[in-house]
This record gives C-alpha cells, structure tokens and sequence, in this order.
C-alpha cells in the first residue's frame, strides 16, 4: 500500500470517529491536544487502523502515536516490514 | 410537617415519526395522522410484522456534534434532541441557575438495542477484538440521562427507571416525587426508545404481540376495535420540563399544565400477559387519583395506554369501568398508539406530553382506526375527529410487560 493511501485510510478513519472534516486534518494534527480525543477515542481508532490495515498494534505503540503523521509513519513501517516477510 | 410541593410543566420537547416539534407532532394527531409505514431500516420481508412508525429523515446534528453523533446509540440521539428542545422551551438561563438542584430522570424500556445488534455482528465477523470501545457506553440504558446531565451540566438526582411500556410513566412519577419532597427544583424527564432493529422486531413477531395487517399500515393499530391484531412498533423520544410550582411562577414561565399525581404498582401476576381482573391497573389509578386529591368528577379525559392488544384494551377497559362505574361512560378516552405506534419505554412519555397538551389546548385527539364496536371495550374511546373539550383533570395510563402499572394525573393549573 502507498503512504499516500494509508494516509487517505487515516484521515477517513479520524473524520469518521472524532467528527472533523477530512479537509480540517493534516500529519501535524494531534489525537489529544488538537483533537481532544479521550482515551476511548483513541482505543477505538486504533482498534479501526488494526482492522483497515490488517495489522496488530500494541498498546506501547498507540501510545506514542501522538499525531495523524505518527501514525501514518508507525502503520507504514509495519506495511513495509510484513512485505518483507 | 411541611406538605408536598406544587409541580408544573415548564418544558416540553419530542422526536417522533410525526414530527420533531410539539406544535407540529399535536397538530398531526389532531388531524389524526399516522406516523406508521413499511419498515425501510432492515429487510423485514422474513418478519410476520413488517410495519413500525419509523422516524424518517431524522437529522441529529441540529442538536448534537458530529462527534457526539458517532458516540451515540440512536435512542440516544432521539433523548438528546428531545431534551435540547425541552430545555430551550423552558428559556431557562442555565449560567445563571444552580444546577445541583436539576434533575435528569428518564425512563427507557430497552437501550442501545442497535449498538448491540450491530456490536454483536462485528465480534462474530471480526472477532472480540473489534468490537469498538464505545460499545458499552453507547448501549447501556443510563446513557441517556448520563448524556443529558454531561451536556447541561446538571448535577442533581440522575437515574433510568425500566419497567418496560410504563418506563418513562415511571420516570415522571419519580421526577414529581423528587420535586414534591425538595431533592430538585427542576427535572428534565420522560424518556426515549429505538428498537426497529431486526432482533427486537423478530422477538415481539415471535411472542405473538404485533399487528401482522402489513398491507395496510395505517390501518394496523387500532385500539379497542374489535378488529385489532397487536400492537405496532414505534420509535423516539419525549422530554417534559418538571419544575417547582413557586418557582415557575415566580420567573414567569409558561405553565403547561400541572403534575398532581403518580400511582405505581405490580400484577404480581405474569411476564407478560396483564392480570384477568386489572387488579394492578385498578390500583395504580386509584392511587393516582389519592395522591392528586383529585375527585373522580374531576377526570375529563383518560390518555390510555390502549396498545391495540387484545388483552391489553379490553382489561384497560375493564379497569378504567371498575374505578369510575357508570362516570366511566362520559370520559372520552384516546389512545396516542393509534397514530405514532407503540413507543415501549418512550410511551408513557409522549403520552404524557399529548395529556399535557390536551390540558394546555383544551383539545383532545381521536383514537384512529376506531371503527368497529368491541363489546368488551365500550367507552367513549373519540372515534373519528378530535375534540374540543372542557378539560380540568386528566389521566395518562402505562402498562409494561412484567405487570408493572403507572398512572399520571395532570390538571390545568387553574384548577385548585
């Protein structure tokens, strides 16, 4: 999948969740201070990247996705290396 | 000892498949509309009941972010639109009240029915781990008045009473309480449902408890005809403002009406059939009336629980004939089912806000689709058009599945 993609994949999965409009998130964007999410917030956002992606992240991982760019590199990291394999 | 306080209603607002405004959902019931057509949320060509008064086009984010929208099992969503239009009704300040003495005590049969039919899908497609985090939040049945109380921020008594089609009936009672004995001063109060799902429709097709008259749906429910089959399913939510009497009148509210009286009691009897002799819906108006002080001369008009069963309608019937004997024949009963269906535990909510409004109007709608005599259900059940009336004191009955009974007085505020 190209980053591209997974971004797209993201900003779908953020807009549907917390509400703001696609056009409104950028990589720079923050889950707790720009979003406001709560922790539940987050838990159901990974929960969907687990699912879009197909891929298992921890609860160590989520917590350093701190921003949408976070976890677009961290996803894309994980894309790459199960290529690899 | 100091007496009970005076409670009136200062707030009123509704969702339901007649409309989101009180002005427009009454004048539909006065010109005897139906709110019942084919369901179109699922495909309900399998089912025996394929009617429900499903609300259409319902758009939430009038009241509620789109973020809060994605939190929010559809009942919820009804609820909080209700509420937002309750509360403005009141043209309460909120900045300025002290919200320690409001109140959010709501009824809800049910709960997030969807939530846990659509939550349920995933674990069994996707397994547990997909089940999304707000899957408890979204379904539990105090969601409502938890919401309700986040939004606002009101910080007095905040509980869900369930007791199946008498939960919201239940609620008011408890609001009126609670106002009356000085925990609150205000009370947000009714309550709301949302079970056109293909599970909960599937459950009451199987005990036997819906109209099967799919052709023609808004000739289905029927109450007190003879020719009725079940009830139909509906849908939403209803909001009533409760607040304290001296209060209201100080601020120079407007007053809709005044809440006089609440008897709650048990069958004892059956899970779901109503007890033969309507002992507990005898008991529960008889109460009622008590605790309103409210002669029986006094009842103009009986909002009646009237669920176009056959048992329910002929042993409401029965119970309203044992507690006002030969009266019984000159009270016009109306039953609001006929037209928005059967809202379980939002019932006695939307029926106390149409007994409300028939006190604040001095009208009272029909019951629709009355059309063949039942002789086991022979009162004046406002066959046709809806009326103009003198109306001083009213009832409004629930009854739930479990054989639990509630009735509501409301008087006109004039009345001493």
């Amino acid at each position: 999948m190209e980053r591209k993609e997974v971004e797209e994949k993201i900003y779908n999965i953020v807009s549907e969740i917390i509400g703001t409009p696609k056009d409104e998130l950028t990589l720079k964007t923050t889950f707790i201070h720009d979003l406001c999410a709560d922790s539940l917030t987050i838990v159901d956002i990974v929960s969907k990247c687990e699912d879009v992606f197909q891929i298992n992240i921890s609860d160590e991982q989520a917590e350093n996705m701190k921003s949408i760019g976070d976890a677009v590199d961290y996803i894309c990291s994980r894309l790459v290396g199960s290529k690899k394999k | 000892m100091i007496g009970k306080r005076r409670v009136v209603i200062t707030g009123l607002g509704a969702v339901t498949s007649l409309g989101v405004e009180v002005e427009e959902i009454w004048k539909n019931l006065l010109a005897q509309k139906s709110g019942i057509s084919n369901i179109t949320r699922f495909d309900a060509s399998a089912y025996s009941a394929q009617i429900a008064g499903e609300i259409k086009n319902f758009d939430p984010s009038c009241s509620i972010s789109k973020k809060d929208i994605y939190r929010l099992d559809l009942f919820s969503q009804y609820a909080l639109c209700a509420a937002d239009k309750a509360i403005q009704d009141t043209q309460f300040s909120l900045e300025k009240e002290d919200l320690t003495r409001f109140g959010v005590i709501l009824g809800c049969g049910m709960g997030g029915m969807n939530e846990i039919e659509a939550q349920s899908d995933v674990m069994k497609q996707k397994g547990p781990k997909r089940v999304s985090a707000f899957s408890v939040p979204r379904l539990m049945i105090n969601a409502i008045s938890a919401e309700i109380s986040i939004k606002y921020g009101l910080l007095g008594p905040n509980f869900i009473t369930a007791s199946a089609c008498s939960s919201s009936a239940q609620a008011i009672g408890q609001a009126l309480r609670s106002i009356q004995y000085n925990e609150a001063d205000v009370v947000v109060t009714g309550g709301a449902e949302a079970v056109i799902t293909p599970l909960s429709i599937a459950g009451f097709c199987s005990a036997r408890a819906l109209s099967q008259r799919n052709q023609e749906p808004q000739r289905a429910s029927r109450p007190f005809d003879k020719e009725r089959d079940g009830f139909v399913m509906g849908e939403g939510s209803a909001i009533l403002v409760l607040e304290e009497w001296e209060r209201a009148k100080a601020r120079g509210a407007k007053i809709y009406a005044e809440i006089k009286g609440f008897g709650s009691t048990a069958d004892a009897y059956h899970i779901t059939q109503p007890s033969p002799e309507g002992q507990g819906a005898i008991r529960a108006i008889e109460l009622a009336l008590k605790d309103a002080q409210v002669s029986k001369e006094d009842v103009h008009y009986i909002n009646a629980h009237g669920t176009s069963t056959l048992q329910n309608d002929k042993i409401e019937t029965y119970a309203i004939k044992k507690v006002f004997q030969d009266q019984a024949y000159h009270i016009p009963v109306s039953s609001t089912k006929s037209m928005l269906g059967h809202l379980l535990g939002a019932a006695g909510a939307i029926e106390a806000l149409v007994t409300t409004m028939s006190i604040f109007k001095q009208q009272i709608h029909s019951t629709a689709n009355y059309e063949n005599p039942d002789p086991e259900c022979d009162l004046d059940y406002v066959a046709k058009n809806a009326r103009e009336i003198k109306l001083g004191c009213a009832l409004s009955n629930s009854f739930g599945f479990g054989g639990h009974n509630v009735c509501l007085v409301f008087c006109d505020i004039e009345k001493k």
